[in-house]
């Protein structure tokens, strides 16, 4: 299992363009699929992996890792995450100038791939594990505020959490 | 984080501003998180490999003890009922924060009916089936890529 946790992490690293939220939904529909973890504990995870300093997709590979096979574990589960893209900027200084690419043309391209799997997210976040009118309200209040407001996301973060506890502790 | 690294490289003269927006617009373009990625380049550009390594390995090490104790502390609550009600609030609210994502990326591309279909055929085929990743990856960025070309010549 540890192995197929490693597999995971070292293929999404790959097509980890545009910030980490291309990969969270494709790597939430892996990891529960192989049985590494519930849908609960992912959703712990994500939480917990967001609200710790560091690039999210980082945090969740290092708490993936350290939670199911202690300190070696996350050390082991964090390189692999990062091989990718160490992988290919070798390739890159190794190539160098051989390599012709249009670049407006390959970021436009890759805006393209991040938009669809940025949206696989939300709708693998969002579908199976929203159950009741408060997280929707949450996440639809959030999204206005930065928007609309530009409040910094991580207080918006930290107050939707003690509205949860509220919530769900309290009723 | 990409600002605070850039003022602190321009502060002790690394390297000039134009070297770290080129860096930092291959970090955006290749795989990785962009802080990782810009740190290694900058690193390289500064020092050679050497100076690579300990930057990445610079920016990862903290967060890494910052996730190993996080999970520590939290260990013993996990079963509280206020933790894991905090806890799903903060998911609640990730959720909009990816909802900002999508809504930036979606302002800044030029709509078509023809990225319009691409884009919603990945999601479809991604949804119904994400160990097609690599088929749907391969296949909209070559897409976009060669409509891309196409445009620019007519």
């Amino acid at each position: 299992m540890f192995l197929s946790l490693l597999m995971i992490f070292f293929k999404v690293g790959f097509f980890a363009f545009g910030g980490g939220w291309a990969i969270v939904g494709i790597l939430r529909n892996e990891i529960i699929s192989k049985d590494i973890l519930s849908a609960e504990e992912f959703t712990e995870l994500l939480s917990v992996a967001q609200i710790t300093p560091g690039p999210v997709a980082i945090n969740l590979a290092t708490y993936t890792g350290y939670k199911y096979f202690g300190f070696l574990g996350a050390i082991m589960n964090t390189f692999v995450f990062l091989l990718a893209p160490l992988l290919i900027i070798s390739a890159l200084f190794l190539l160098a100038r051989r390599v012709r690419v249009d670049k407006e043309r390959w970021s436009g391209a890759l805006t393209g791939i991040t938009t669809v799997m940025v949206t696989v997210t939300i709708y693998s976040l969002f579908v199976p594990n929203i159950r009741d009118l408060l997280m929707v309200s949450i996440a639809v209040g959030v999204f206005l505020c930065i928007w609309k407001y530009k409040i910094h996301p991580l207080i918006l973060i930290f107050l939707s959490g003690f509205i949860g506890a509220v919530f769900y502790g309290l009723l | 984080m990409v600002p605070v690294m850039q003022w602190e490289a321009k502060r002790l003269g690394w390297l000039s501003e134009d070297e770290f927006y080129k860096d930092l617009s291959l970090a955006q373009s290749i795989p990785g998180p962009i802080a990782f990625t810009t740190a290694v380049m900058v690193g390289k550009r500064v020092a050679g490999f050497l100076g690579a390594l300990l930057a990445g390995l610079a920016i990862v090490v903290p967060p890494f003890f910052a996730i190993v104790t996080v999970a520590n502390l939290i260990k013993p609550f996990a079963g509280n009922i206020y933790v894991r009600g905090f806890l799903k609030g903060c998911y609640a609210a990730v959720i909009g924060l990816v909802f900002n994502v999508l809504y930036g990326l979606l302002k800044r591309q030029r709509w078509d009916i023809f990225r319009f279909g691409i884009i919603s055929a990945g999601v479809v085929l991604l949804i119904f089936n994400s160990s097609l990743l690599i088929v749907v990856f391969l296949g909209v960025v070559g897409i976009l890529y060669l409509k891309g070309e196409k445009m620019r010549c007519s």
